[in-house]
């Protein structure tokens, strides 16, 4: 016993030779916890080398992506809708993307500006930064990745608000939905609306069971090719008709609406279910309904 | 540090006493009486611990302030040669050579709150003492069966050098002057004399425990501090680059350890 004493006191007595301890300075009553918060959040943009070369693409000619590149945009894998998206042409302060798909209704013409790109930018960086809404923006991975943020967005709609009479702690009946995206560089920053899931709970009525909507939604890049094999054959010479909505060269987009887009900077302010910090401004600019969830 | 501490550790532990069955077990072998009755040489080694009181430019900063004199807890390790002449009748004195090496980093982070990962302000403070002593001390034996107890008076005389760092600083939030920053570095040359008493503990074969308490009074003859600060609203540095000389100053050691008579 005494042995054990003497070898636990000397080892202690080792370990005790350096010291280093932490203490929290404020709470949240301190006028100064808000700056800290804010600190903290520029410190979190700052460090990031998602965030570094995010900032570095906001000349679109030092971005990843060039003219002619075809990206696909799938909907629930086989069973939901398909979108080829093509680079048309990248201008001084910004880029012309052409959207084309089976479904007439989302094809169009979108110019995408810098500035455009840079307000996307500033929503993600306080939605995944700033504390204040870590309640709504999750599951934060990628900071220190040089192309690819994830992260997971909550919004609700409270259609009725709970019952004190009953024994849960819910509201009664409610719309709410979880979207966890994916922002790749490789691609305009535009994209990352169309990379990840989302999934829509709703209760309508008080009383009714919860309904789950899941959607998942992928992009690729995809190149034209003759055979059909790939996920973008442009011509038919095997045989097997090509898929239309990938060949551009016979693309008329003389019919298609052509858009602007709108970046709500502050969309992370907002608990709207149907919140979008990206919409299309134009005639018959639609955006994709995906997870249930209509933004138009 | 703490490598040349796990040596000695080891050194202490294993070569000499871990190997015995009865270690620190003080049992009836009572310390044979043909060697407590004779001179012998004597090997300590222990925890040494220090009070050591440094001199620094003072700094009143808006949410940090240092006096200009601070005592810090030391903590070290010493090692020991001597020679323990037997006088009679229980009597025995005791000339020691040694050298103790103590070394404390002290660090503090100050993160803005338990939920915000942001920190604000660290410090760091590194107290390095090296000291070399010669001691004699007067030692009375009280030759019990089973453990010898032998109470003793030291007074001794030592020099050594410390180095002593002090670093605070500050973030620049919300604006660039709302900094803070304290970076002063002291070296100290010094001689002592100290004043102890202790009590050995002597188990069978020559194995001694021991413990004791000193008091030094130090004069710092050299005292060279360099470093600057910049305090909260300005960009200004100040320097604080002065060479002092004769400083007194009085401090308390204590020391815990084992040895071995042979």
């Amino acid at each position: 016993m005494i042995k054990l004493i003497v070898i636990l006191a000397f080892f202690s007595f080792l370990f005790s030779c350096e010291t280093e301890e932490t203490k929290y300075l404020y709470t949240e009553d301190d006028p100064e916890y808000d700056i800290f918060v804010l600190a903290a959040s520029e410190k979190c943009i700052t460090e990031s080398t998602f965030f570094s070369n995010f900032d570095v693409y906001e000349e679109f000619d030092s971005a990843p992506f060039k003219e002619g590149d075809i990206y696909k945009i799938s909907q629930d894998a086989n069973n939901g809708l398909t979108i080829f998206v093509k680079v048309e042409k990248i201008n001084p302060g910004d880029v012309t993307l052409i959207f084309n798909s089976d479904e007439n209704t989302l094809d169009k013409v979108v110019t995408f500006e810098e500035a455009d790109h840079k307000s996307l930018g500033d929503f993600v960086k306080t939605a995944v930064c700033n504390k204040n809404y870590s309640s709504y923006f999750s599951s934060i991975s990628g900071l220190d990745s040089s192309s690819s943020l994830s992260f997971k967005w909550y919004k609700e709609s409270i259609l009725q608000i709970d019952d004190p009479d009953d024994a849960d702690d819910k509201p009664e009946a409610y719309k709410r939905q979880w979207s966890s995206l994916t922002m790749n560089l490789n691609y305009p920053s535009l994209f990352y609306f169309y990379n990840g899931t989302k999934e829509y709970k709703y209760v309508l009525t008080d009383g009714a069971q919860e309904q789950t909507l899941p959607s998942k939604l992928t992009i690729v890049e995809v190149t034209p090719s003759q055979t059909d094999a790939t996920d973008c054959d442009d011509d038919n010479s095997d045989g097997i008709p090509n898929i239309v909505a990938c060949d551009f060269r016979t693309t008329t987009t003389a019919t298609f609406p052509t858009c602007g887009v709108t970046i709500d900077q502050d969309a992370y302010k907002l608990r709207d279910y149907t919140t979008t910090a990206i919409s299309y401004t134009g005639t018959n600019c639609k955006i994709l309904v995906s997870g249930g969830v209509d933004p138009n | 540090m703490k490598y040349i501490l796990l040596l000695l550790s080891v050194f202490t532990f294993s070569q000499y006493s871990w190997a015995i069955d009865d270690f620190l077990n003080f049992g009836d072998k009572d310390f044979a009486k043909e060697k407590t009755e004779k001179s012998k040489w004597i090997i300590r080694t222990g925890i040494e611990y220090l009070k050591y009181t440094s001199t620094f430019p003072a700094f009143d900063g808006k949410h940090e302030a240092f006096e200009n004199s601070e005592e810090a807890d030391v903590w070290g390790y010493g090692l020991y040669f001597g020679r323990e002449l037997y006088l009679g009748k229980g009597l025995s004195t005791t000339l020691t050579l040694g050298a103790a090496y103590h070394k404390t980093i002290t660090k503090e982070v100050g993160q803005a709150a338990r939920d915000i990962e942001y920190d604000v302000s660290s410090s760091r403070r590194n107290n390095q003492v090296i000291t070399y002593e010669a001691m004699l001390s007067l030692n009375y034996l009280f030759d019990n069966k089973v453990v010898d107890l032998q109470p003793f008076i030291e007074g001794g005389l030592g020099m050594g050098n410390a180095r002593v760092e002090k670093y605070y600083s500050r973030v620049s939030v919300p604006d660039a002057n709302s900094g803070e920053e304290y970076d002063v570095v002291s070296e100290d040359v010094f001689a002592y004399s100290k004043i102890s008493i202790g009590l050995n503990i002597i188990a069978f074969d020559g194995l001694i425990s021991y413990f004791k308490v000193s008091t030094m009074l130090m004069n710092v003859s050299e005292r060279n501090t360099k470093g600057d600060s910049v305090a909260f609203g300005t960009t200004t540095r100040v320097n604080y680059d002065t060479s002092d000389k004769d400083q007194s100053e009085t401090m308390t050691s204590a020391s815990l350890g084992m040895g071995y008579m042979f």
